[in-house]
């Protein structure tokens, strides 16, 4: 460690050039300075995503927490024992349509549902576009759908032939509230 | 929060606590640490969900395989270490952490409370639209039903799995906290991917403060976590299904890792990274991208390794094997059912149509976006936009560990850009749809670069 001899000039002057160097790295780097400017941009909205995360977790969004997702189905699934009597009325080779969307929450644990009661027969959901081709493909002349709807036959016909379009005819096998199983003659 | 995901939470971090316990690549720091042994014990988990998908196990069984593991590593760690270790008795070597460390991880908590009170009160809505329902959960409930007899690809195309050939990490946890529920979890089956968005604060804060700085790191490990946070991209991409926060998340580990393991002699940075650099592989797609540009900027700043605690060769295969096991498994399952990228594996290649982007004028489109975006008050991609201007710098300068990290972020800048020229969608749509989401991936990776920057120069020891 260099000492400073007081009032030795020279002294002082070698010192303060040999504390040069440290003093220096101790100083902040053009790099570091621009750094720390720019993450300081970052810092300055912090104030409105506060906000936003205050708006997000108002009171009213919190009555959800803790019921398990079973618990929060919209729409109870379909009947399984009517389901059951139904798909016994079906090969085991022959489709089985589901009348609405899969992902949709109040169907998705009907579809699920349907599925298993289904296996192995293919149960398809319309509404994505693939099902009709997955028919197609497959060249059978009819398809059996379990179709959630309270409207009448015709309205459901004509719901079903917007969604697949080879369909010819629909004859309406059993029917609950909100559903309705078909047998579908296809083109 | 429900049993559920508390249930799946939990094993997922017993898992992870287990294998970095026993591999010792855990990152110094408990605000680090514990962010780290979740993202470890997700793949973990996610890699016994995949198993009990293709041995068709049932519902609880995973949860109890994941335990059983954690425990067997955990006797097994136990043990060699027992017989390795003379009977000494502890050293109290506590290392106090200072007043300011206390305030600033003060307000970390805070944070990370925040954003977990905003993704819970996002869990009010159902997961039934976007891309957070037609790609990651539609594919987690096509492994539902796989796992119940169901053919892979009639499952897959039954439930009309968008991008079917996306990595299986995110849809295989999702079906994990099904599993701990007992039935399709519509509402919190995007809690894994919402816990990556908290974890991705805690872990800028616990990095930049671990770090050896010159200067204050706690305070700056604040301000790089307080950035993340008030980005739109953390409160939109972090609070949904999705996989962008997991994807930063990895990002910002395998960076660090490999910067550490350029300043200093460690092989627990080399088994991070390799660890790391599986999970972004196996996370999203642009996870490959993103691993090339983080290889090739270490290759760039390439400074070579003192011989003595340098890694023996089996070691250095294990550690490459480790980081491509995870996306050569994801590519022969995409390879088996035949699942292809639509950018990618188009009816005309990737090339040719970068070629048509360029000559159609489309580079100029994307780069007037970009530029928007980066401007932008609130998506905080402006770091990145920054962090490629120091880039720029290293590429014609003297190089410094700390240029992995910008070098990376320019290189996912411009590849990105390419992908986007190259889009085989409409691109307007493709840019609003997609643009801000991935830009978003190196905002942590460049928030973290900057507060290390201004702590003090990064420099190999």
């Amino acid at each position: 460690m260099p000492r400073a001899v007081v009032g030795d000039e020279p002294g002082q002057e070698r010192t303060r050039a040999m504390m040069e160097p440290q003093e220096r790295s101790r100083r902040p780097s053009v790099r570091a300075i621009f750094a720390a400017t720019v993450l300081g941009f970052g810092v300055v909205p912090f104030a409105a995503a506060a906000r936003r995360a205050a708006q997000d977790v108002a009171p009213a969004r919190w009555d959800h927490v803790g019921v398990p997702d079973q618990e929060r189905r919209l729409v109870d699934p379909a009947n399984p024992e009517q389901i059951r009597a139904v798909l016994s009325r079906t090969a085991p080779e022959d489709f089985v349509v589901f009348g609405a969307w899969p992902l949709d929450p109040v169907w998705l644990p009907t579809f699920l549902h349907l599925r298993r009661l289904a296996a192995p027969r293919r149960v398809l959901p319309l509404g994505d576009e693939r099902a009709p081709r997955a028919i197609a493909r497959a060249g059978v002349r009819e398809v059996y759908g379990v179709f959630l709807s309270n409207e009448d036959e015709a309205a459901t016909f004509a719901l079903l032939s917007k969604v697949l379009p080879a369909a010819e005819s629909a004859e309406t096998l059993t029917s609950g509230p909100g559903w309705r199983f078909q047998r579908v003659r296809l083109k | 929060m429900t049993l559920a995901t508390l249930l799946s939470t939990l094993t997922t971090l017993v898992l992870g606590a287990a294998l970095v316990s026993s591999l010792r690549c855990a990152p110094p720091g408990i605000w680090a640490r514990l962010p780290f042994t979740y993202l470890v014990g997700a793949l973990a988990s996610a890699a016994v969900a995949a198993a009990a998908v293709v041995l068709r196990i049932g519902s609880f069984a995973p949860h109890v395989g994941i335990a059983l593991g954690a425990a067997v590593i955990a006797w097994v760690v136990r043990r060699r270490r027992g017989a390795r270790a003379p009977m000494v008795a502890k050293s109290v070597d506590v290392d106090r952490p200072s007043k300011h460390a206390i305030i600033a991880g003060c307000c970390v908590a805070l944070l990370c409370l925040a954003a977990a009170a905003r993704a819970t009160a996002w869990n009010v809505a159902p997961i039934v639209q976007g891309d957070e329902s037609e790609i990651w959960a539609a594919k987690a409930h096509a492994f539902e039903q796989i796992r119940r007899g169901a053919s892979p690809a009639a499952a897959l195309e039954d439930l009309g799995v968008a991008h079917a050939d996306y990595p299986p990490l995110n849809p295989l946890l999702q079906l994990l906290v099904s599993d701990a529920g007992g039935g399709v979890a519509i509402y919190t089956g995007r809690r894994p991917m919402q816990w990556c968005g908290v974890g991705l604060i805690a872990a800028v804060y616990g990095l930049v403060a671990s770090a050896r700085g010159r200067r204050s790191t706690p305070w700056a490990g604040l301000a790089a976590a307080v950035a993340v946070f008030s980005g739109q991209w953390h409160s939109d991409a972090c609070r949904q299904g999705m996989s962008d926060g997991m994807v930063a998340f990895a990002l910002l580990f395998a960076v660090d890792a490999a910067v550490r393991g350029l300043e200093e002699e460690a092989p627990a940075h080399g088994r991070r990274l390799a660890l790391s650099l599986a999970i972004l592989m196996v996370a999203k797609n642009e996870g490959l991208l993103l691993a090339g540009a983080l290889v090739s900027a270490v290759a760039f700043c390439k400074f070579r390794r003192s011989d003595g605690a340098a890694p023996t060769e089996w070691r250095r295969r294990l550690r490459r094997l480790i980081a491509v096991t995870p996306p050569a498994a994801v590519w022969a399952w995409n390879a088996a059912y035949g699942l292809e990228n639509d950018v990618t594996s188009a009816d005309v290649g990737f090339g040719a149509r970068l070629m048509d982007g360029f000559a159609a004028g489309r580079a100029g489109d994307v780069a007037a976006y970009f530029g928007e975006l980066v401007l932008g008050p609130t998506t905080a991609t402006y770091l990145v936009a920054a962090a490629s201007v120091f880039a720029v710098t290293a590429l014609f300068g003297p190089r410094r560990p700390l240029d992995v990290a910008y070098l990376t972020c320019l290189a996912a800048f411009v590849g990105y850009g390419l992908v986007f020229v190259g889009t085989p969608n409409p691109l307007p749509w493709h840019l609003d749809t997609a643009a801000a989401r991935i830009l978003g991936h190196v905002v942590p990776t460049a928030a973290w670069a900057f507060a290390r920057e201004a702590t003090g120069e990064s420099r190999r020891t």
